[in-house]
């Protein structure tokens, strides 16, 4: 028996003692649990126990943090319209991924021609006896790879236009006083949403459909 | 004499069979399509498209350009993986499937769940292959393979109304319907959708298809990728969506959009790729059903906006339409609550009339426009800010529409110059100018605001008011001409892939260095940037956005014209 599985031994004590600090930390022990007669023969654990007491007396101290007025009327659309931005960017992702695929597969039809291919009955295709790859797998690296390479391709191609763009966002306008205040936004949420979503189910539908007949993981909407 | 009569009767019965177009693959597979289908999506051409494509200009350009970087994208490898699973143990090459299973068209159908249960949703997919041998022998290779890498437990040969599918029973307790004939494949994982199929099959012909007529209504039919929608079969969504509607103003908006959405009989959105790529939204509607604020738009053939005549070919962004001041106001206030519109309207009138005179402010609202347009040229000498230019029309009948544009005008500048100098140490002035040649120009200055070859300024000038951040556009500004043969479509965005190149080539050390300064970051690395777009920008000739219309269908799209045509 070592000396930390001894549970008589000082190690397993200041063990002990460390987890009985992270309860009361977390408040599931009342601060009187730091009082253990350990302390007394310990002096790093005693040190702990100050410290920790410390802590909590500043933090009780300190004012109680309110959320500022409308709050929850400021962060909820805030979120919303931010999931709505990130659905539609996994839409749009998709979507051109499905188009990239079908370029793909151009390509690689182009790249076919141009290179003869060695005749595909001489290769003679015995699924049985030859261990085949999994097709699911083989597909879902495919479209990780399809996705990968148009991801990539947009980003590059994208993010110099939008960091400019980015610049424009701190050039703001000298702040005059309009007479007319109108607030024409159009609301949080957008009327085409019913299409939209319809649309995005569809898309999902047939991704799950076509990638389900090699059975291709889907992301969970 | 009978013989003679019969031969010509059964002669005459049967060339209008003889006669009779044999339907398209694309056309065949619409038959099938069930008739409660919502959406369908359309993919045909892709043999001829793509080998069109392949050996384009542009094609080989890009090849040439970026091929290397492409051949060496780790990516490819996995790509060329499936390529090998394909061949090696499915037995057909990416040309095979390019050309003789989807080459001619694929078809997707989507039927949405009923409200509340959108488990409950049906689609397929459908394929017309020009090989139905090669196109058999892929499935049951994919079968084989699956078998025998445990991913499928069994294949049951069914039958419906007499016509045999498939069921793939799979390992995860899932399973996936199939329907193989004659190069005809349908494929889904609702069992309920292979039997609309076969109904459909066996039901009584239209020809040509519903689907068909409405995507040649839509003038979309040629195009590579298209997705159509019955907005019938949406209105049960469009109408949930009301119901929930948080506030007044939520509930307007979708009330409105509730609207236009009635009016309309068919949707498609597309891409098309010819010689430029093009991708848009067609939809046909009943103009009379459209809300009042739309109809006035949207009742006849959509114009170009004459400003097009004078915005200057090389414009680096251009934005031009037509619409009064009054029908924008009036189109952007119907998505709000009536309460609000005769608030805004209100407000509108107190603020303007303040200035004008109130009787005024629905001549003057009237009297605005329909030609706007507003263009993005190249600087001129002693800065590198492109210069912008908008330009209104304002009508000079009756008389006191100009002036009280002009007053309207004049008070608000005034209001913004007073309301800086009045926080501000360094002044911005005001001076009014008469080239020999040109309008009144009154143009603000100062030194410490407007740097980089910015000066706004504006002037009302041949029946427009034109405000610029240079004042010779504005004194070189010319009233268009009538425009003698409306064209097919009417341009409302013009942005010019050269022009934009030229100007980053030219300024893009200052924009690096300003942007850099701007986002407190390195000047190599915007600079990086700036090249990289330069270089992006250099295969865009130009891309627009175009609107055509009949008054009863309406296209709007973006085409994309590269330096090189799209395809051969």
């Amino acid at each position: 028996m070592n000396e930390m599985t001894n549970p008589t031994s000082p190690a397993a004590a200041c063990g002990r003692f460390e987890v009985a600090v992270q309860r009361v930390l977390d408040g599931d022990l009342p601060i009187d649990a730091l009082s253990d007669p350990h302390t007394e023969s310990c002096p790093a654990c005693r040190e702990m126990a100050g410290a920790t007491v410390a802590l909590l007396t500043g933090l009780k101290s300190l004012p109680p943090v309110l959320p500022p007025a409308n709050f929850a009327d400021r962060v909820v659309p805030a979120v919303i319209a931010e999931r709505r931005q990130a659905d539609f960017r996994r839409s749009v992702r998709i979507a051109v991924a499905s188009l990239a695929a079908a370029v793909v597969v151009a390509f690689l039809a182009t790249e076919g021609r141009q290179s003869p291919q060695p005749a595909v009955a001489s290769r003679s295709p015995d699924p049985v006896r030859i261990a085949p790859p999994s097709v699911t797998k083989s597909f879902a690296e495919a479209g990780s790879a399809v996705v990968s390479l148009t991801k990539r391709a947009t980003e590059e191609s994208l993010s110099p236009a939008r960091n400019l763009f980015a610049s424009l966002d701190t050039v703001r306008p000298t702040p005059a006083a309009v007479p007319v205040q109108t607030d024409l936004r159009p609301t949080s949420a957008s009327p085409v949403e019913p299409i939209t979503n319809t649309a995005k189910r569809a898309l999902n539908l047939f991704i799950r459909d076509v990638g389900g007949f090699a059975s291709i993981p889907q992301q969970k909407s | 004499m009978r013989m003679l009569v019969t031969a010509v009767v059964l002669l005459a019965t049967a060339l209008p069979l003889v006669a009779q177009p044999t339907a398209t693959p694309r056309d065949e597979l619409l038959s099938l399509v069930p008739s409660d289908t919502a959406i369908c999506l359309i993919v045909q051409g892709v043999r001829d498209r793509s080998q069109a494509v392949a050996a384009s200009p542009l094609a080989a350009w890009v090849s040439q350009k970026y091929g290397t970087a492409l051949g060496a994208a780790p990516e490819l490898q996995k790509l060329k993986d499936v390529e090998t699973l394909f061949t090696s143990f499915l037995g057909v090459t990416p040309t095979d499937l390019r050309d003789d299973i989807f080459g001619d068209a694929i078809v997707l159908t989507y039927k949405p769940g009923p409200v509340g249960k959108p488990e409950q949703e049906q689609g397929c997919v459908m394929l017309k292959a020009r090989d139905p041998a090669k196109l058999a022998k892929l499935v049951d290779q994919l079968n084989k393979v699956q078998n025998a890498t445990k991913e499928l437990t069994a294949i049951v040969p069914l039958k419906y109304r007499g016509q045999e599918y498939f069921k793939r029973a799979k390992s995860d307790d899932r399973s996936e319907f199939y329907l193989l004939d004659d190069g005809l494949f349908v494929f889904a994982a609702q069992e309920a959708s292979i039997h609309s199929v076969i109904d459909q099959r066996l039901a009584p012909k239209n020809n040509p298809p519903p689907i068909a007529k409405s995507i040649e209504q839509l003038r979309v039919q040629d195009a590579f990728i298209l997705c159509w929608f019955n907005p019938r079969k949406l209105d049960t969504e469009v109408k949930a969506h009301i119901a929930a509607a948080g506030s007044a103003k939520e509930k307007a908006a979708r009330q409105q959009f509730a609207q236009i959405w009635s009016a309309l009989d068919n949707i498609a959105i597309y891409l098309d790729a010819k010689a430029d790529l093009e991708f848009g939204v067609a939809a046909a509607y009943r103009a009379d059903a459209l809300p009042g604020e739309l109809r006035s738009f949207l009742q006849s053939r959509p114009k170009s906006s004459a400003l097009w005549q004078v915005i200057p070919e090389d414009a680096l962004l251009a934005i031009a339409g037509r619409a009064t001041g009054r029908q924008i106001m009036d189109v952007l206030l119907s998505f709000t609550p009536a309460e609000d519109r005769d608030e805004v309207r209100q407000e509108i009138e107190k603020s303007l009339g303040a200035v004008i005179g109130r009787q005024k402010v629905p001549d003057v609202l009237r009297g605005i426009g329909p030609d706007w347009g507003v263009w993005v040229t190249q600087p001129g000498t002693g800065g590198w800010w492109p210069t912008v230019t908008l330009a209104v029309g304002v009508t000079d009948d009756p008389a006191t529409v100009r002036t009280a544009v002009e007053k309207t005008v004049a008070f608000y500048s005034q209001f913004a110059q007073v309301g800086y100098n009045r926080d501000h140490d360094d002044q911005i002035e005001s001076q009014t100018e008469r080239p020999v040649a040109g309008p009144e120009v009154t143009i603000f200055s100062n030194p410490k605001l407007f740097s980089n070859g910015f000066l706004p300024c504006y002037a009302l000038s041949e029946g427009h008011l034109i405000v610029s951040s240079s004042p010779k556009q504005v004194a070189a500004f010319r009233k268009p001409g009538a425009v003698k043969v409306p064209p097919d479509e009417a341009v409302v965005l013009r942005v010019s892939g050269a022009a934009l190149q030229g100007y980053l080539g030219k300024h893009g050390k200052e924009i690096a260095e300003w942007a850099a300064t701007q986002q407190d970051r390195p000047v190599a690395s915007v600079n990086r940037e700036v090249t990289t777009l330069a270089e992006i920008l250099h295969v865009l000739d130009r891309g627009e956005l175009v609107l055509r219309g009949d008054g009863q269908v309406l296209r709007c799209g973006v085409r994309l014209k590269f330096i090189q045509p799209l395809t051969k």
